[in-house]
């Protein structure tokens, strides 16, 4: 490969980096803490932030409109006006620039539109966070603060105590279900508790592992995780139902306190509560489409119920839920449903509400037909009303909590330890090879910035092991330009001249350099396959590490030593060990 | 040229050096065992600080309002509905004493600060409870502080407190004035809910003690009796694994004796910090074993490279027996094998100087480890592939095609 091409090539390379890198420089250093949480927050709240910002917004549109009817539109919602523009284009009307609020409000069809647009533009640009967020560089919980829980999930209990039942017949399915249904559940938990971005997934056949990055309320969260999930039949006060929405809809900014709970208690009866009622959207996720009044006292347990199925109404055919309750649930349900036709019956799962239907009539017997909703969400309730007999011992295996400020003393330990080894592996190379040992700093910053866009690029965790892995790795990865130079050195004082030395010397040493380091590889590859987080990061660290030394030592360092040759016509070559040139 | 250095002489002493080290160190596991870190050993160890709350803090409106505390600086991040979204900082440098930080937190809408130190405190090293959230409501947050203005706890004082609720070690960490313990107990795997049962009984017992806004838990770390068991096992098959894996590479690329004679050279190394480990009874967590696989990863570097030499001289050279090849390449490659270890040396050096706890001990760990693996990459793998081929002697094609000429 030409000079050229090989230059090119590693800028392309860096470039590449690079760009694997921004998401980790937006988020850190230049998204506002404030839209950071935001952004970390679960999905209900950046929906209700984006709806009751738009609501301030266009009300405050409309009040400077009616204070002065020529008011220019401000220029933050140039957005509004780019979309007003379109539909004055499509319409093949004039408009005026700049354009005023009337202008810009009477495009749309109706405020709801308009509002719709300023909502989204609030919601994306979080969600635009977000996922800036996704793709950057995780701080483990030792250099954030939090906590992490690994929670153990009792098949066998569950298995036995459904011994006998329709669901239990194929235990790896069995299995499967209690463990999908466990972890939604506890999903569900944790985000109404509004932490910021929890980490629930699946470790194993039977364990569950959860990370609350920042600061976690360890008792209340032991008291989520111990919880059996709970599925309840409530009744629905429509009365207070109405005046609550109607509370809400005037003051949507200062009914909820960060937690979920009511500002303030009074506004709904003593013996009730507000609850969501989700369903699920496109993407499968639970969104929350409206708010019920529900007693607090609970007409039905969902372990009564036995048994529940998809099914279609004889007549209709309308798809149904059919549930099967016990001989005691039957009874329950059959006297309440006589005293309550008429009124809704909510079913609650945890703290949400999954479907709200009518009661039309007394149902006895213990055969419930739950109908007025198309296939899917039959099908969505039907998983909800399965929590009732999938319940599953649950208990904590392992648990760490670690103190943002021990996080903060973490980083710094870990940046101050890279620097000094950085530099004193340069100042030592500095004074070993002389001129050379330029090439081998060039090299080392390269590598140092190669694995840590590799691990932004992979969306690795940065932990304080994976910081002691990096600046190893480059303790090590000296290694590659020592063999290198060592033979340069050598072919030096066979008396040949600089070009030859330096193409003799990287041919002998390439394939010392390739097996040292392919060995190391294997090391670290199976190192990283050791269960527990801090091995990992370190061994996954030492792995790239290895990948990008190997790189920047036989092709980046040769590149620099081929264009001194070359462009700057050096005839000799500054490395050290004192040989006659 | 450069000259040969006889390292073959001492092939047989220090093999046998090593072999009475590791004896010890077998006979130190057998009569005092590992310091078992809490990965192996089933139980609760909690970092608590005994210290004054500085100042109190509750929020009374519907926004998410979260405390962010750093060293230098704290933040107040206000979000979400019911209040203009904004960052609220506070460097230290400016509000350097909790009474000037108190007056500028009360003008934050809906906060209220109360100031429960003298105003005169300063604010640098204020901490939370890490086991409490940031998010400010109307229970109230505690900002702790601690240094020579706090009254000092001794270590008698918190055992007594735990006396009556708990059985524990306790133990002092870092300065006498900062009041920070260490509180270790331990899980019989009777009680399902024990993570949670002791923290609430650790809790409980300092809040009478010293008064429930008067400390605060720094660090928890809980591993449940059924959990510590698969570690070490498996640790020792992902080990076996690789050495298997590069072994293979080896015999691939080199020979099986010089194969082999690498890879003893891992297995001697590991053995090494297995040996210091125990002597200096280091804490055996998962750390440690990272420690010993990261210089299983080292060894073998440096080994081949060694190997790479030989295999390259063998037919290079006029010698009569392998012993002289070996010393010759290992001649050749001494600078490198130096200047490696002092460059990886520097770096572990650099990460013991400034981390603290089981990073330090990682990093000790690991000096040792290089060290080991510098010496066994020489005299170890070297002394066995001598052995191996005592009675080497070089082909005929060989002795023709000399082209380098040594002196031994």
């Amino acid at each position: 490969m030409s000079k050229r091409s090989r230059f090119v090539l590693i800028l392309v390379i860096l470039a590449v980096c690079f760009a694997f890198l921004w998401p980790t420089i937006k988020w850190y250093s230049n998204t506002p803490k404030e839209v950071q949480a935001l952004a970390l927050g679960s999905l209900d709240k950046i929906k209700d932030y984006s709806q009751v910002q738009a609501a301030n917004d266009l009300n405050s549109l409309k009040a400077a409109y009616k204070a002065d009817n020529t008011t220019v539109l401000p220029e933050e919602y140039n957005y509004l006006a780019k979309e007003a523009k379109d539909i004055y284009k499509v319409a093949k009307k004039d408009v005026a620039s700049p354009m005023t609020i009337h202008d810009a409000l009477v495009a749309f069809s109706s405020e709801s539109e308009a509002l719709g647009i300023i909502e989204n533009t609030y919601r994306n640009e979080i969600l635009d966070a977000k996922d800036t967020y996704n793709r950057a560089v995780k701080l483990g919980l030792d250099l954030s603060g939090g906590m992490s829980i690994t929670v153990k999930a009792d098949l066998d209990a569950a298995i036995e105590q459904q011994k006998g039942s329709v669901a239990v017949d194929d235990v790896a399915t069995f299995k499967e279900q209690a463990m999908t249904q466990a972890i939604e559940t506890l999903t569900s938990r944790i985000d109404k508790f509004g932490l910021t971005s929890p980490t629930i997934r699946q470790q194993g056949e039977d364990r569950i592992y959860i990370e609350l990055p920042g600061a976690a309320e360890a008792d209340s969260i032991n008291s989520i995780i111990m919880g059996a999930s709970v599925l309840t039949f409530r009744l629905v006060d429509d009365e207070a139902t109405s005046s609550f929405n109607e509370y809400y809809s005037a003051h949507p900014a200062s009914t909820f306190t960060a937690s979920g709970e009511l500002l303030d208690p009074t506004i709904v009866p003593d013996d009730c509560e507000v609850l969501g009622i989700y369903s699920k959207d496109d993407y499968g996720l639970d969104e929350r489409v409206g708010y019920l009044v529900v007693k607090k006292a609970i007409v039905l347990d969902g372990q009564h119920v036995k048994s529940a199925s998809v099914g279609t109404d004889g007549i209709t055919s309308e798809p149904q839920v059919n549930l099967t309750l016990d001989s005691e649930g039957a009874t329950i349900f059959g006297d309440f449903t006589a005293a309550n036709v008429g009124k809704s019956l909510a079913i609650v799962s945890d703290t949400k509400i999954k479907s709200n239907a009518r009661i039309r009539e007394a149902i006895p017997g213990g055969q419930v037909a739950i109908s007025g909703f198309g296939l899917d969400e039959a099908q969505n309730l039907q998983k909800v009303l399965q929590t009732a007999w999938l319940s599953v011992p649950l208990s904590v295996e392992s648990q760490q909590i670690i103190g943002a400020s021990l996080g903060e003393i973490a980083i710094n330990q870990g940046i101050q330890a890279i620097i000094l080894g950085l530099v004193l592996i340069m100042i030592f190379m500095l004074l070993w090879y002389r001129g050379a040992g330029v090439n081998a700093i060039v090299a080392q910053v390269l590598n140092l910035f190669i694995m840590f866009s590799i691990q932004s690029a992979l969306s690795l965790t940065l932990t304080l092991s994976s910081m002691a892995g990096m600046i190893l790795t480059i303790g090590m990865a000296v290694d590659a330009n020592v063999i290198v130079f060592e033979r340069i050195r050598d072919e030096l004082r066979l008396g040949k001249g600089r070009s030859a030395s330096i193409n003799a010397g990287f041919d002998h040493a390439f394939w010392a350099v390739m097996d040292s380091n392919i060995t190391t590889f294997i090391a670290a590859i199976f190192l990283s396959q050791l269960g527990t987080g801090a091995i990992q990061g370190f061994a996954v660290t030492l792995a790239i590490g290895v990948v990008s030394s190997v790189f920047t030592a036989l092709f980046v360092s040769r590149l620099i030593f081929d264009f001194s040759t070359e462009q700057l016509n050096r005839k000799r070559i500054s490395i050290g060990g004192r040989i006659k040139q | 040229m450069k000259k040969v250095i006889h390292f073959s002489k001492l092939f047989i002493p220090f093999a046998i050096m090593s072999v009475v080290i590791i004896v010890l160190g077998i006979f130190g596991l057998s009569t005092k065992g590992f310091n078992l870190g809490i990965d192996f050993q089933a139980g609760l160890i909690q970092e608590v600080a005994i210290a004054p709350s500085a100042v109190e803090l509750t929020y009374e409106g519907s926004a998410t309002v979260s405390v962010q505390l750093q060293n230098t600086s704290m933040a107040i991040v206000v979000s979400g509905v019911g209040a203009d979204n904004e960052t609220f900082n506070f460097p230290y440098v400016t509000y350097d004493t909790v009474g000037k930080l108190v007056e500028s937190l009360n003008k934050i809408d809906d906060i209220t600060a109360v100031a429960k130190a003298p105003l005169t405190t300063s604010t640098v090293g204020l901490f939370g409870n890490s086991a409490v959230t940031t998010v400010l409501s109307t229970t109230p947050y505690y900002l702790h502080y601690t240094g020579k203005s706090a009254p000092n706890v001794t270590i008698d004082e918190v055992r007594q407190a735990l006396s009556e609720k708990i059985e524990g070690i306790v133990k002092e960490t870092g300065k006498t004035e900062d009041n920070t313990f260490q509180i270790r107990v331990s899980d019989d795997g009777s009680d399902a809910e024990v993570s949670n049962n002791i923290q609430l009984g650790i809790a409980a017992a300092l809040s009478e003690a010293f008064g429930a806004d008067n400390y605060a838990v720094m660090k928890t770390d809980f591993i449940g009796s059924q959990f510590s068991s698969s570690l070490v096992s498996q640790s020792i098959l992902l080990v076996l694994g690789a050495l298997a894996l590069i072994m293979i590479y080896a015999s691939i690329r080199f020979h099986w004796d010089f194969a082999f004679g690498a890879v003893l050279a891992v297995i001697h190394d590991a053995l090494i910090m297995i040996t210091f480990i125990v002597w200096a009874q280091l804490e055996f967590n998962s750390t440690m074993i990272a420690a010993i696989l990261t210089i299983v990863g080292y060894s073998i570097n440096d080994t081949i490279v060694i190997l790479d030499r030989v295999r390259e001289n063998q037919p290079l050279l006029k010698v009569d027996s392998f012993k002289k090849l070996l010393d010759i390449s290992m001649s050749e490659t001494l600078s490198r094998t130096i200047i490696t270890s002092v460059t990886t040396l520097l770096a572990v050096f650099s990460l013991y100087f400034f981390t603290t706890g089981s990073m330090k001990e990682f990093a000790l760990a690991l000096l040792i480890g290089i060290l080991s693996g510098t010496y066994s990459t020489i005299y170890i793998s070297g002394g066995f592939i001598t052995f191996c081929r005592r009675h080497w002697k070089p082909s005929d094609e060989e002795k023709v095609s000399q082209v380098k000429v040594v002196e031994y």
